[in-house]
């Protein structure tokens, strides 16, 4: 018990802002409600407390205490990553606790409502067991219900008549703004999740460029533009000349050095309406939107020089990259499309490397 | 691809969802409509023929699939509502309990933005607080006996099962998250962020363990001819097939990656050279009897074995030699120190 105590308590003073080791990221939102339901749990105990002692309800205030070691010892199995533990040490505070208070004091001080924010987090803490946290959230909706039909509103316990309003409106604001404030936080984690998983599914890693599979649905589009009389528009594909080597030579972190300053280049070299994907390994897929044999060439001719000319990643080693780039037409399918800048690509490799090569 | 699939099947769902929420939400309303009719609520008749068109007009949002409008627009209507017949039936009529389901359903979904949520948040708080201390207990005309009571099991149920539900879509993301920042998508196999993580926290253990293990670098055999003469598509089947070579051949405790373009790594707990040589030479045999749509390919290794002892680096620089001059020497081969 000792041995509890003395962790417990630097435990708890130490990891308000940040989450101890042992809460993985994954149970951050779990960790996050139990903490700010069990501070406010003795916050709200604490300033019951006092009233209770001034007013005199000495039992009252005996339970009071019991709900805030009872708290801190959800707090502590929250911190050890029991949540499941911690969630049902609070959710039996909740509900013991307000149902003797309640039906001491009557419906009129609104002690009942903090269940609605045990209802919610019962039914968010659910893990696996789907049959235990539904008997948890509805044995407290069962409980709210039962408080409502067989408590009167006033009981002959008067002694807070004069604290009616107060003690109302301190105990719905403790019961709704942690609640609220634990589903803006699950919320904001569930958007930022669904923008990451979007950027998986469309952005390669590495380079941060489209992925090819983003790239095709691109391609597709555009090819459907123009046949549907959109401007003309010409892909590109381009390979660094002899990575292998870079990677061999310097290792794989050199050679994903260069590869995401090639891929910046590329995409600092073109216009917005253009696209650039990672294709493969060393492999660029671009398209060049509105744009024709008579411009096309001189927007890659530029890219391929300025590869040529820097001093590329940590190593300082420079390499080169063959285009092959054609104008896209009517009707053609993408796969063709990319076939016949591919041959290009190859005739530019066969001719001695660092050219583009267009048709 | 899988992860594009996966959204729209749950982009289905919710489409269902609230198909479902809809037509509930507007017959009980027309119900409610009959009952004020019956009940001579004139104020609440006129609101509830106006909040009927609104859900009406919701399943033409769910045509256009614009499920934010929806979102805000029902919950508008329902805490007009809910804040109506509480002053007209007063409090004892518990309608104002529902104000709780409302703003936490409100607050968790994710259609709605976080500045909506808080305000939509503080005007039901604000509502609930000014309905219990204000307003009437009772009215002459008393609303349905019992209604209280029912009112919190049923809109209590519905947030349980709602807040569930979003729970279970939570955990699901959540995994997906970390499978996709672990695996290759193309194969499968662990990813080099896996990899290099996992090796390291390995080797501590092995160390102290005192045990050894060994590490094998495996290169596909002319891939870029495979690419170049088939097309990439021929390319990616002919990884993904080499993938499933591996993990059927290899032990359940073996750690598979795909290290880069046609590179893979295999990490081989508790074995020495002459325990891992014949297993990679089983999967070489495999790989090179192997016709995936007509191409031959074969795979050719290098392995060291280590204490724990070296770093990552150093090892997969040692069987990078080694596959060298497995390449040197014919390719097609498993080479060791």
């Amino acid at each position: 018990m000792n041995r509890l105590l003395s962790s417990t308590i630097p435990e708890m003073f130490k990891g308000f802002s940040e989450p101890p080791r042992v809460i993985s990221e994954e149970d951050y939102p779990d960790f996050y409600g139990i903490v700010v339901s069990a501070l406010n749990g003795i916050l709200v105990n604490l300033i019951l407390l006092i009233i209770f002692v001034i007013e005199g309800g000495y039992f009252l205030a005996s339970l009071s205490i019991t709900g805030i070691i009872f708290w801190l010892t959800a707090m502590r199995f929250a911190y050890s990553g029991h949540f499941s533990a911690a969630i049902f040490v609070g959710m039996f505070e909740m509900m013991f606790h307000v149902g003797v208070v309640v039906s001491v004091i009557g419906l009129a001080y609104g002690g009942q409502l903090i269940l609605w924010a045990s209802i919610a987090y019962a039914a968010f803490s659910y893990h696996k067991n789907k049959m235990i946290t539904r008997i948890v959230s509805y044995a407290c909706l069962i409980e709210m219900a039962a408080l409502y039909a067989f408590v009167p509103q006033f009981t002959e316990f008067t002694a807070f008549e004069n604290y009616r309003e107060f003690i109302f409106v301190l105990l719905t604001l403790c019961s709704a703004i942690p609640l609220m404030t634990v589903l803006m936080f699950i919320k904001s984690v569930q958007i930022r999740d669904r923008k990451q998983l979007q950027n998986h599914a469309n952005f390669d890693p590495l380079t941060g460029l489209f992925n090819r599979g983003f790239f095709d649905t691109l391609l597709e589009y555009d090819r459907d533009t123009l046949s549907n009389g959109g401007g003309p528009f010409c892909v590109c594909l381009a390979d660094i000349d002899y990575f292998k080597k870079v990677n061999d030579e310097y290792g794989h972190d050199v050679g994903d050095e260069v590869l995401i300053e090639v891929a910046n280049i590329i995409s600092g070299n073109l216009r917005k309406s253009d696209a650039v994907c990672r294709w493969g390994g060393e492999e660029f897929a671009i398209i060049l939107r509105r744009c024709d044999m008579s411009d096309g060439p001189q927007v890659i001719q530029k890219i391929r020089k300025t590869i040529a000319s820097k001093v590329l990643s940590s190593a300082e080693i420079k390499v080169t990259m063959s285009f092959g780039l054609i104008l896209a037409e009517q009707d053609e399918a993408t796969d063709a499309l990319i076939k016949r800048a591919d041959r290009l690509l190859y005739t530019a490799k066969e001719n001695g490397r660092n050219q583009l090569v267009s048709g | 691809m899988n992860v594009e699939r996966q959204t729209v099947r749950s982009q289905l769902r919710e489409h269902k969802r609230l198909t479902l929420y809809s037509i509930i939400g507007t017959v009980v309303h027309f119900l409610l409509l009959l009952y004020f009719i019956f009940d001579e609520q004139e104020p609440l008749i006129y609101y509830n023929i106006v909040a009927l068109s609104c859900w009406l007009y919701c399943f033409y949002f769910l045509r256009k699939k614009d499920y934010y409008r929806i979102a805000i627009l029902t919950s508008l209507v329902m805490l007009i509502q809910l804040n109506l017949v509480t002053i007209l039936y007063g409090t004892e009529s518990g309608v104002l309990m529902g104000l709780w389901p409302l703003a936490c359903i409100f607050v968790i979904n994710t259609r709605t933005r976080m500045v909506a949520g808080t305000v939509f948040a503080s005007v039901c708080l604000i509502s609930f607080i000014l309905l219990s201390l204000y307003a009437p207990v009772s009215t002459e005309d008393g609303f349905i006996p019992g209604s209280l009571e029912i009112f919190i099991l049923v809109t209590g149920a519905i947030m349980v099962s709602a807040v569930m539900s979003i729970k279970s879509a939570f955990r699901a993301r959540r995994n997906k998250m970390i499978y996709i920042a672990n695996h290759d998508t193309l194969t499968g196999l662990k990813n080099r962020r896996f990899f290099t993580t996992f090796i390291a926290h390995r080797q501590d253990v092995i160390r102290r363990e005192g045990t050894r293990f060994c590490l094998a670098l495996g290169d596909i055999d002319h891939f870029k001819q495979i690419n170049d003469q088939h097309g990439h598509q021929m390319g990616d089947a002919v990884l993904v097939a080499i993938a499933a070579c591996f993990r059927e051949i290899s032990a359940q405790s073996d750690v598979i990656c795909r290290w880069g373009g046609e590179e893979f790594l295999i990490f081989i707990p508790e074995s020495d050279i002459s325990m891992a040589y014949p297993v990679l030479e089983a999967i070489r045999e495999v790989i090179s009897d192997q016709n995936i749509d007509g191409i031959n390919t074969t795979i050719s290794f290098g392995v060291v074995e280590s204490d724990g002892s070296e770093a990552l680096d150093e090892l997969f620089k040692a069987a990078d030699l080694l596959l060298y001059k497995a390449k040197q020497s014919g390719r097609n081969r498993v080479e060791y120190e």
